[in-house]
């Protein structure tokens, strides 16, 4: 349950990238070396890694259309654990390399193979595997922060901390835990005698109980206008929680509730720090319909709180209409210019107070934006001729009907180059939504602030808040061909 | 040996390729740098840090002897004594430093002064729980102390297991959050010793009631012949307790163990989970039940580890732990864990390869290869359907997943398969509308994927033949692609004709197209495919022949095309002289060289062109196919093939041998700026393609 080695890489595109952090075990190399015997591959120089790694994940030679070692049919790309052919002199093929990009950033790691070599092992009979993809995932987040975009100084600066890091996490190739985003808990507390202090609560909290839980909830919807073809929505929902309460084990217990009529929440993860689960919760889930499963809660999660802010639960849940339905029409018609029609209904259980509500009409494969003659019901458009993009600023609410629309015509310009798209051809075309509604959830899930408890001696202030965001929110243009996008209408 | 340079610098060049940094110098003379910049008071703390990095991940580069290895060891032990108390992070990295030497290059015996003194020193450093003695202050390096002594054991399993009870007690009376590091340790150290135990090789007269009592000195005997390790998956192999004695005590420290499990961080949890289902798999009269509390908190996190410990756990208990409800209800976690939209796709992909190998109750088979568990029906595995919204190894992988299920599937109800067909053409259609290079790939490898399950399927095989033809019609650039499909789907799907069907569509697509509309651009890849159509003996050659002699004759090519497209046209013809319908072509052939050594612009093709023309009409076909025949690699045949080439007799022949140069006699360069319709990805002209005669 080890990794043999780690790196850290930055790839600009159309460049060949750089190590800029690297770190090797030699004592677990030591036992890969024994348990591998005559098929041991020992792990490269930092010099000899980069281009094997760079050519399996399909990022050398950009310039050329077809390189047999980057692109061979045969190459099973569809596994998390590359192999990595090796060019040095005695070369082998290093295996199982994880490896996670983001951006320009790629880490990678190599989890040790506790088994004989031959035949090679399957990838989930390996324990180091999940150890390796979460110290990866963990130092993703480490490194990235909440932004995502890691660049520049705020890298560089991640960077220069991650020795110190790996110190507490991973000192000789076994991790004890996983980095956290977060800044490192400051002072350790003093042992106490009654109670082992958990190892993922490195101090403790003084002072007044403060409980924060916040439900977030995203919208999906792919909607096509047609009748041989389904419109498809749904919802996930994540509960973050930051609790400052004293103690070394507090107790709280946050419980979410639905409706009367309230469809189950499916597919619920949890925090490894809840302490009991009821079996029931666990059991629906969005792959089986035919489950049968009614309960529809409460969902009650008991649980000791870490110190830093962390994600309580996820779940999915069927919702039985759209927030928002939607309809797209457009027409050729002659030189260049197309009639474009759409209609947006709010629907009528959805409190009509967004944060922000915009529709994005891009234009893809027909040049830059030219003569734009479009009219809307409400709200502001705005026209991005570059992009090939109409912006349609729905603002806080929708008028008293419940329904906008937009009406009119677009022309191109067809000699400057616009945006393209391969999918987006010809009539294939979509309208994407950008929403946020506070203080809502599409399912009806809610954690009632009273309902949060705390087992402590002082008494907490406990907040709840929840959200309604969009995420992939598409309707596409109903004369036109729309790609499928779920297995389920099958 | 430069001494210049600032030490960073230094480092960072050892650390990109220490073989390259070591050239300029020895390990021997590096290494005393090293200690000597160590012992130097005036030397930064900092600096130390970044030069105790080196030791711990290249002990063996900088200690290649046992004896430099245990000399750094007592080196670094004096540094250690004599650093200040205070500098607690220097310390950490000199412990650990010491560690990574000790093990990976040095000996680890009682008669090793340096093994004992390290081991002294972490025992020590480890012993001061709940910060009693040091106070707070020192809590790092106790953590790091704990973390080298596991390390130790792990490196040398069954080193401390004559010392349970002192390692349970230290476990049990610590208190702050390093009680991880304690239980971590004892837990591993309990398992080695019962597989010791189980093995026959512990103390003498050992049972387990003496084993978890032990409270004696490092078992160095157990360190001379290292232990396998446990394959749980295979439960045939693993050694078994036979005890009929008391296991109460065990049984309750396992429990204990398993209750306090939830106070450590995941991965450590997971660590602590598998170590003791070994210990269950290895001690008999413990029931697998002992895990059951467990299971329902395990199976609904949303922890990549312990999800996989519950698992392996899975794997080595199966029935005996999980009931058929229990195994449904996991697959079903495990699908919809595939598909969650809050989990990354690396984690995603993971869940999918864990389908797949998925530990069943009643497996079908167990051959450790790729299969479906009997309960992902089609319905349940239609949420992993993929689609063109999914990033490209998620697609694959899908696409492979379901592919498996509608093998499975009612042979009469296509519709999985037409699915699965009609997102290849989605995939298509974006290729075709000028996808991206990973893209491009992408959706040859689902090409490559899709044929792999359902070559046998007329239906589909035939429209894809058809489809790619129409594609390469547009797109001639996608040759090396096509190629690269033929050549694997005919490696893989020996029986299957495909490859074969599609070549013969290439091929009459091509000779097909009106002549005055080709460029030399389109022509430089139809001619690598028409060269990949003449090496398929199956394949009728004349239209290929009559196409090029036609294209020769009637277009610019012989005054325009130049060295590059001359060479592919003479690549065509090389692979036609081997083909066995050499007979019923052979006038074209000769037509078409002759043609070709009459009229073309480049010399270099006039004279090969001449030289084929040569052997086409004065060699037999055996010997014709003995000169020109590639062998994988330069062996025996090859030397003998072409000195038959030269004589008739075989004494002649034996005289007549090859010799191979080490230096190449002709090479070709690639000139920096190459025309840019050269197939790119094919690099310099190869030197192969000059007949070395």
């Amino acid at each position: 349950m080890s990794i043999r080695a780690l790196w850290i890489i930055t790839h600009e595109k159309g460049q060949s990238g750089t190590v800029r952090f690297s770190k090797r075990y030699p004592t677990v190399e030591r036992r890969a070396k024994c348990l591998a015997g005559r098929q041991y591959v020992a792990v490269p120089e930092d010099c000899g890694i980069l281009h094997p790694l760079l050519t399996e994940l399909g990022l050398t030679d950009p310039d050329k259309p077809f390189v047999v070692s980057r692109d061979d049919c045969a190459r099973p790309q569809r596994s998390p654990a590359l192999q990595l052919h090796l060019e040095a002199r005695d070369g082998g093929a290093l295996w199982p390399v994880l490896a996670i990009v983001q951006g320009g950033l790629i880490l990678a790691c190599l989890p040790l193979v506790e088994a004989p070599p031959e035949p090679r092992p399957p990838l989930p009979s390996l324990a180091s595997v999940s150890q390796g993809l979460s110290l990866l995932t963990g130092l993703q987040s480490f490194l990235c922060g909440a932004g995502g975009k890691p660049e520049g100084d705020a890298l560089a600066s991640r960077l220069a901390l991650l020795p110190s890091v790996l110190l507490q996490v991973c000192p000789l190739g076994t991790p004890l835990d996983t980095p956290q985003a977060g800044a490192w808990p400051a002072t350790a507390a003093p042992a106490r005698r009654d109670q082992k202090q958990p190892a993922w609560k490195a101090g403790l909290h003084r002072g007044r109980a403060v409980v924060n839980v916040a439900l977030s909830e995203m919208v999906r919807s792919m909607q096509y206008g047609s009748r041989s073809r389904q419109d498809l929505w749904d919802v996930y929902g994540s509960v973050t929680c930051k609790c400052e309460v004293e103690g070394v084990l507090p107790n709280v217990t946050v419980t979410l509730s639905l409706p009367p009529n309230g469809s189950p929440l499916q597919d619920i993860l949890v925090h490894p720090c809840v302490t009991s689960l009821d079996a029931s919760i666990l059991t629906a889930t969005s792959v089986d319909e035919s489950d049968g499963s009614t309960y529809s809660g409460p969902y009650k999660f008991p649980f000791s709180p870490p110190l830093e802010p962390f994600r309580l639960c996820s779940y999915t849940s069927q919702v039985p209409v759209p927030p928002i339905l939607g309809s797209y029409q457009l027409k050729e018609e002659e030189g260049q210019q197309l009639r474009v029609t759409v209609s947006l209904k709010l629907h009528e259980s959805v409190r009509n107070s967004f944060e922000y509500c915009e529709a994005h009409l891009p234009f893809f494969n027909r040049g830059q934006l030219g003569n734009v003659d479009v009219k809307v019901s409400s709200g502001q458009l705005e026209v991005s001729r570059e992009k090939g993009l109409l912006v349609w600023v729905l603002g806080q609410k929708f008028p008293r009907s419940r329904e906008v629309s937009l009406g009119g015509t677009v022309s191109f310009s067809g000699q400057s180059s616009g945006p393209t798209d391969p999918l987006c051809t010809g009539l294939t075309a979509y309208i994407k939504l950008y929403f946020r509604v506070p203080d809502l959830t599409l399912s009806g899930c809610s954690v009632d602030q009273h309902s949060v408890q705390v087992y402590s001696t002082a008494k907490a202030r406990n907040t709840t808040s929840r959200e309604l965001v969009s995420a992939e929110y598409y309707i596409w243009n109903s004369t036109g061909d729309a790609p499928v996008s779920s297995g389920m209408m099958l | 040996m430069t001494t210049a340079s600032p030490w960073p610098q230094r480092i960072s060049a050892f650390s990109l390729s220490p073989s390259q940094f070591l050239s300029s110098t020895t390990p021997d003379g590096f290494l005393a740098e090293l200690l000597f910049e160590l012992r130097d008071d005036k030397a930064s703390e900092s600096i130390k840090i970044l030069l105790l990095s080196l030791l711990q991940e290249y002990p063996n580069v900088l200690c290649p002897s046992y004896t430099a290895g245990e000399e750094t060891v007592l080196e670094l032990l004096a540094i250690f004594n004599q650093a200040p108390a205070r500098a607690v992070n220097l310390r950490c990295h000199l412990m650990l430093a010491i560690t990574n030497v000790l093990v990976c290059a040095s000996r680890l015996d009682d008669q090793g002064n340096a093994a004992e003194c390290v081991l002294d020193l972490l025992f020590q450093t480890a012993q001061d729980t709940n910060d009693l003695k040091d106070g707070q202050a020192l809590r790092p390096l106790r953590a790091v102390a704990c973390d080298c002594l596991r390390e130790v054991e792990t490196s040398f399993p069954g080193l401390f297991s004559q010392r349970l009870e002192a390692l349970y007690l230290l476990k049990q009376q610590e208190m702050t959050p390093l009680h991880q590091a304690y239980c971590v340790l004892y837990t591993l150290s309990l398992k080695n010793a019962i597989h010791l135990l189980s093995r026959g090789d512990g103390a003498p007269g050992g049972d387990i009631k003496s084993l978890l009592a032990g409270n004696e000195g490092l078992a160095w005997k157990a360190v001379e012949k290292p232990l396998p390790p446990v394959r749980l998956s295979s439960m045939g192999q693993i050694p078994v307790l036979q005890t009929n004695a008391d296991v109460r005590e065990l049984r309750a420290i396992v429990s204990l163990l398993l209750e306090e499990s939830y106070l450590l961080t995941p991965v450590a949890q997971a660590a602590l989970l598998r170590e003791l289902v070994e210990v269950v798999a290895m001690v008999q009269a413990l029931s697998p039940a002992i895990f059951k509390s467990q299971l329902l908190r395990l199976c609904g996190t949303a922890e990549v580890t312990l999800m996989h410990a519950t698992l392996l756990m899975k794997a080595a208990f199966t029935d005996s732990l999980f009931t058929t409800e229990d195994e449904n209800f996991f697959i079903k976690r495990l699908v919809g864990m595939s598909q969650h939209p809050l989990l990354g796709s690396t984690q995603k992909l993971f869940y999918m390869d864990c389908i797949l190998h998925f530990p069943e109750n009643r497996p079908i088979s167990c051959n450790g290869e790729e299969s479906l568990p009997v309960l992902v029906t089609p319905r349940l595995a239609a949420s992993l359907l993929p689609t063109v919204f999914n990033n490209s190894s998620t697609m694959l992988c899908r696409l492979s997943l379901l592919s498996l299920v509608y093998m499975e599937a009612d042979e009469d109800d296509d519709r999985g398969v037409s699915y699965l067909f009609d997102h290849l053409m989605a995939l298509h259609r974006i290729v075709d509308n000028h996808g991206t290079r990973e893209m491009t790939v992408t959706f040859f490898r689902a090409a490559f994927t899709f044929l792999g399950y359902f070559y046998q399927s007329e239906k589909f095989t035939g429209a894809l033949t058809a489809r790619l033809c129409e594609l390469y019609s547009r797109h001639c650039y996608l040759a090396p692609n096509l190629i690269n499909l033929v050549d694997r789907t005919q490696e893989c799907l020996g029986d299957s004709g495909w490859p074969i069907q599609l070549l013969k569509a290439l091929q009459k697509l091509i000779v097909e197209l009106p002549i005055p509309e080709l460029t030399l651009q389109n022509l430089s890849w139809h001619l690598k495919v028409l060269g990949r159509v003449a090496r398929e003996s199956q394949v009728p050659q004349r239209s290929t022949l009559c196409f090029l002699l036609s294209v020769l004759i009637n277009s610019s090519l012989c005054s325009a095309g130049g060295w590059r497209l001359g060479n592919a046209v003479l690549t065509v013809c090389r692979n036609l002289l081997l083909h066995p319908s050499l007979d019923q072509v052979f006038i074209e052939l000769a037509d078409l060289l002759q043609h070709t050594m009459l009229r073309y612009e480049d010399a270099d093709i006039r004279d090969h062109a001449r030289f084929y023309y040569t052997l086409l009409t004065n060699l037999s076909r055996e010997k014709l196919s003995g000169v020109l025949t590639k062998g994988p690699d330069v062996g025996p045949t090859k030397v003998r093939s072409l000195s038959s080439a030269m004589a008739e007799s075989d004494e002649q022949s034996s005289c007549l041998t090859v010799h191979q140069t080490r230096q190449p006699v002709l090479q070709l360069v690639k000139v920096p700026q190459s025309e840019s319709w050269e197939a790119p990805g094919e690099g310099s002209p190869r030197a192969s393609r000059t007949p070395r005669c």
